[in-house]
């Protein structure tokens, strides 16, 4: 159930952007910040665009942006728009072979609904304001 | 926080001995015919649970295993932490920067509190209890093809 490297630089990559507001940043620009490669973030981002979540800028002063106020973007979308589903257990999602004799199934169910529920809970706008405070008390401290 | 089939299979064979157990011990055989797995897998889930204290073994012919705790004094997320060698959901980091750390502390771990609470609240007894309770249980074919076979 570890959540895979593609939903760690969705997230992550989703953080940066909102954290820029509104200057549009190409795929290198995220790839640089977040030390990853260029290749790997490419596929992050067309299904992030695929999703809905950024939209892509051409021009000039081109690159790629979030559609939505960063407090009405869950983390559950951010990473569902990666990975197919991000499941507890298999029972969760297809169907067992053994489910009649089984009597752990709904639990895993419902454990499955928990996750999402809590990471629909944590909003973009949580993380970014997280992420800043994080950075300001970082500079204090060299102060 | 990490779900393996290994885990999933220890709950399953908590609960297996928590039901069938109380007259009888379980055989790996038995264990093996019912969830449909190989005995030498399910030996090896039953050795990480007797090393954990979740169950205990007899020995003798008509040894076998048994619980060696109550059932309401088993809970699901302690079995799944002594199968695991990870216990977050956090994807793996080589150096984490200031990002990667906040995302660990505000996102990752909240939800592996929140996925531990829950399970941590969840005990063998709750499960056959949420399954109807043993009465109902023991009506299911399956209970009666077990006890048909052992």
């Amino acid at each position: 159930m570890r959540v895979s490297r593609k939903g760690m630089y969705a997230v992550e990559s989703m953080v940066v952007l909102a954290d820029n507001d509104s200057i549009n940043m190409s795929v290198s620009e995220v790839a640089n910040a977040r030390h990853c490669s260029f290749k790997f973030l490419e596929h992050v981002f067309r299904d992030l665009k695929n999703a809905g979540l950024v939209v892509s800028v051409r021009g000039k002063n081109g690159g790629y942006q979030i559609t939505k106020d960063p407090a009405d973007i869950t983390c559950k979308e951010i990473v569902l728009a990666v990975e197919n589903h991000l499941s507890t257990a298999p029972c969760s999602q297809d169907v067992c072979p053994q489910a009649g004799s089984c009597m752990t199934q709904k639990m895993w169910c419902d454990l499955q609904l928990e996750l999402y529920r809590e990471l629909e809970e944590i909003t973009l706008q949580d993380l970014v304001d997280s992420y800043r405070e994080a950075v300001h008390n970082e500079i204090n401290y060299q102060i | 926080m990490k779900l393996t089939t290994k885990s999933r299979y220890a709950v399953r064979c908590c609960l297996g001995l928590a039901i069938f157990g109380d007259e009888d011990l379980i055989s790996v055989r038995s264990a093996s015919r019912h969830l449909k797995l190989s005995t030498k897998y399910i030996e090896n889930i039953f050795l990480s649970l007797k090393k954990h204290h979740f169950i205990e073994s007899v020995r003798g012919i008509k040894g076998g295993y048994r619980l060696a705790k109550k059932p309401e004094d088993i809970d699901v997320y302690s079995i799944i932490v002594a199968m695991e060698n990870s216990h977050t959901v956090a994807p793996y980091h080589k150096r984490p920067d200031l990002l990667a750390r906040v995302l660990r502390r505000d996102l990752w771990y909240r939800i592996d509190q929140e996925l531990q609470e829950y399970l941590t609240n969840i005990t063998i007894a709750d499960i056959i209890e949420m399954n109807g309770g043993m009465e109902e249980i023991k009506k299911l074919d399956w209970y009666k093809e077990f006890k048909e076979f052992t």
